[in-house]
């Protein structure tokens, strides 16, 4: 069971023991039963004989709202190929304060989607002072989002409880112009490699399959 | 100083526990309780002003509350604390690695 302050999640094997319990709730507290979770924190919940899905394509919209995208059309990817953004001060300021609001409501969308988690990192990289190539990228994600809304996590019902460790890694050779750094990738589980007993996290990339 | 903080499951954890149900076919329920807060007990003295509406007297004196009501700082945890008091009651265990997670 998971409590988030007033909002539980119950869950496990016996659906009896799952309807005791809600009894049990029910006499110690004023409670709503709202039945099978469909929605919690934002997040849509999907149950069926498959598994379960997650996905966030309500806030997706409200994002493309707070934006002004609604009517954008939308991309294939959620960064341009290549893309080299500079935190020098040249080129046009940008209202930090959207900028950096719109990113927030993109960390919480990546909570179902670490597809965008990458392009989320890089433009998160300028917003102390945002320019008008930054806000180009951030809009690139959002066209991205714009044709991906339905997109979200699958678990699978009765999937192999095997956790397979899998770990790609890939540099850029100095692919940061200020700081001449190689590139630093993404990485999902950081316990998983202090397990492997690394702790270079750099120019590393790791994915739990 | 006084303790405030109360522990919220994070949203990591919700992704486990969801994922555990999928793999195992289980159901997901979910419930909310009613004005949760007001169900916090105090464990500090605190008094309050006679709200509007709800004066007696001359409305001189002031009120001591017994229990939480909802704006106070310490309401979060102590409605986490008569949460955490009942569950264990019913024999479940607070997992080491979220506090939110039973």
């Amino acid at each position: 069971m998971g409590v988030y302050v007033d909002d539980f999640i119950i869950s496990g094997p016996d659906v009896q023991d799952i309807k005791m319990f809600k009894c049990e709730m029910k006499n110690k507290f004023n409670m709503s039963d709202l039945g099978l979770l469909s929605y919690y924190l934002g997040i849509e919940v999907k149950q069926d004989v498959n598994g379960i899905t997650l996905c966030q394509s309500s806030y997706a919209t409200k994002i493309l709202d707070n934006a002004g995208m609604r009517n954008y059309n939308s991309c294939e990817t959620p960064m341009e190929n290549r893309l080299k953004l500079s935190k020098l001060k040249n080129g046009e300021p940008v209202k930090p304060t959207e900028y950096r609001s719109i990113i927030g409501s993109l960390w919480y969308i990546v909570n179902t989607r670490p597809d965008l988690a990458f392009a989320v990192g890089v433009v998160s990289r300028y917003m102390e002072s945002p320019r008008k190539e930054h806000w180009a990228a951030v809009k690139h994600i959002l066209r991205y989002l714009k044709g991906t809304m339905g997109y979200g996590c699958k678990y699978e019902r009765g999937a192999e409880l095997k956790p397979i460790l899998i770990g790609y890694s890939d540099s850029d050779f100095v692919g940061e112009p200020e700081d001449k750094e190689h590139g630093r990738h993404w990485l999902f589980s950081r316990e998983q490699l202090g397990d492997l007993g690394i702790t270079e996290t750099k120019n590393c990339c790791f994915v739990i399959v | 100083m006084d303790e405030v903080y109360a522990p919220v499951a994070r949203i990591e954890t919700v992704r486990v526990l969801l994922a555990l149900a999928a793999q195992g076919g289980w159901e997901v329920h979910h419930m909310d309780v009613k004005s949760a807060f007001l169900n916090g007990e105090l464990t500090e003295t605190v008094y309050v002003q006679q709200p509007p509406g709800f004066v007696v007297g001359n409305g001189e004196k002031v009120l001591k509350l017994r229990k939480a009501l909802y704006g106070l700082k310490q309401a979060p945890r102590a409605w986490n604390a008569k949460l955490d008091r009942e569950l264990l009651a019913l024999g479940f265990v607070r997992s080491k690695l979220d506090h939110a997670v039973y």
